[in-house]
């Protein structure tokens, strides 16, 4: 049984690793850290303000992060710095939506707080199915979409002049980012899951000029950082979502320390 | 050579909020013409471009490029349009290499043959960021041609490279608008930078055209940059 649970919350990391490191390609690139953690919080805020109201709490969860998606799309079109200190204000006041809300759950304490830390020790098949549903979505939406992807990555305006709709691409985007973080909130919790998304393509920063292994090594080092952090905290007895997302910093630094891209080019 | 123009631009106001950026301007551009958008900062040749590309609506009057109404078609003509902004800095760290760039535009066969055509294949699996100005710039020429367009929009391609990046830059465009027969708008703010295959000037002041010359009668009249700064 307690082999059951170890082996499902290391699957359950691992893959909210992946889809989170996918996500976290487009959030870093296009330099708009705050879309996802205004989006994490917006969902966190959804979800609490569900469970009061008697609502499913993913359903509220997922609601509230695609209306927070399409609401700050707008506002992230413009992008860069401007951009960022909006979307800053939108994350505080999403995120005073969501503590307004842990003051008045009053007896739903356990649900609210799965929001906020993630409870990943009571992810089941059914958030296993969901997660590898959405990392599949993600997956295939990427890959049929990557030359109008690196386009927009590379330049949202060099890619309209070329005819790709970037407006329609970058809200679906947004809805896949919101999906993501929504499928994996009540696992990883708000709080955690922002490290997990900024945090793999930092790592795959330090790697490659390659856009493709980009997606790749930032997936699989979101699984594995996740995944590895997770069984750590299993074999230390340590609380699991902060150990994984301090394990997932610690393997950045060592990334930065031996990055090949910084020891052949400088910093 | 077809009759009909292929940029015509009649009597266009683009406003934004209450600054007029566009002023009534009418221009009509030959099918496989050259023409040069000459003016100082701020008299609206950028935003003339991104008024033929769709991305400004103007408040009046009527757009067609390449025989389609812009207000209805813009993705059509983005399509058959081939765009080379000022200059794309990237973090030189940005993970994408200079083929890549190419490839975003078109499929990996026409991506060769530009880059066999513009004698570039040397850059292509080299990081973009990591390129000189004038490098960067003949890749985003490469990235425009690939697609194989009617008309090529260059908008100060100029602006970040030296004299000598910009020659070989400039005898690049010369020789692809003689060979492909390309409609070209190619904007610069100095008059010294007009290129040779250019026979036509339009200048630009305060959001209007102000005149429409020859560019070799403009680079002989001796009051040409009191004409065109003054």
């Amino acid at each position: 049984m307690a082999d059951m649970i170890f082996y499902k919350a290391v699957l359950a990391a691992g893959l909210a690793g992946a889809g989170c490191g996918l996500a976290g390609v487009f959030i870093y690139l296009m330099n708009i850290p705050f879309i996802g953690v205004a989006i994490a919080h917006a969902a966190m805020a959804g979800g609490i303000w569900g469970v009061i109201f008697g609502f499913p709490a993913k359903a509220s969860a997922y609601a509230a992060a695609l209306i927070s998606s399409f609401a700050i799309g707008p506002v992230a079109d413009r992008s860069k710095t401007g951009a960022n200190i909006t979307l800053s204000i939108v994350f505080s006041f999403v995120m005073g939506l969501a503590f307004l809300g842990v003051g008045l759950a009053e007896g739903k304490n356990q649900l609210v707080m799965n929001f906020i830390w993630g409870n990943i020790l009571m992810a089941g098949w059914a958030e296993i199915s969901m997660m590898t549903a959405i990392l599949t979505a993600a997956s295939a939406l990427i890959a049929v979409f990557f030359r109008q992807y690196s386009a927009m990555l590379f330049s949202r305006e060099l890619a309209a002049s070329t005819g790709i709709n970037d407006k329609l691409l970058f809200y679906a985007l947004l809805a896949l980012i919101g999906g993501i973080i929504t499928v994996n909130l009540d696992t990883i919790g708000g709080l955690m899951l922002f490290s997990i998304i900024i945090t793999p393509p930092a790592i795959a920063y330090q790697f490659t000029f390659d856009l493709k292994k980009f997606f790749i090594i930032s997936a699989l080092s979101g699984a594995l950082g996740a995944g590895a952090g997770v069984a750590l905290a299993f074999a230390f007895d340590l609380p699991v979502s902060a150990t994984a997302v301090i394990f997932m910093t610690l393997i950045f630094f060592v990334s930065v320390i031996f990055s090949p891209k910084r020891m052949k080019y400088g910093a | 050579m077809k009759k009909n123009p292929a940029v015509k631009m009649e009597a266009v106001t683009v406003e934004k909020g209450r600054k007029t950026l566009l002023d009534r301007v009418s221009i009509s551009l030959k099918y496989g013409s050259f023409t040069a958008l000459l003016g100082p900062n701020g008299a609206g040749k950028t935003t003339l471009i991104r008024t033929l590309l769709g991305f400004n609506r103007p408040s009046a009057g009527r757009v067609e490029v390449l025989g389609l109404d812009v207000a209805a078609s813009a993705g059509l003509i983005r399509k058959q349009a081939g765009y080379v902004p000022q200059s794309l800095s990237v973090d030189r760290f940005f993970p994408v290499l200079a083929g890549d760039v190419i490839r975003m535009a078109a499929g990996e066969e026409q991506a060769k043959r530009t880059s066999a055509e513009l004698r570039i294949e040397n850059l292509l699996s080299r990081p973009y960021g990591l390129l000189s100005g004038g490098e960067k710039q003949k890749i985003l020429l490469a990235m425009a041609l690939a697609r194989e367009p009617k008309l090529l929009l260059l908008d100060e391609p100029n602006l970040n490279l030296d004299m000598a990046a910009y020659r070989d830059f400039l005898s690049l465009v010369d020789r692809v608008h003689v060979k492909h027969k390309l409609t070209v708008i190619f904007i610069t703010h100095l008059i010294t930078q007009i290129p040779a295959s250019c026979k036509n000037v339009i200048v630009m002041k305060d959001g209007a055209v102000a005149f429409e010359t020859g560019a070799k009668r403009l680079l002989k009249c001796k009051k040409a940059p009191e004409l065109i700064y003054g």
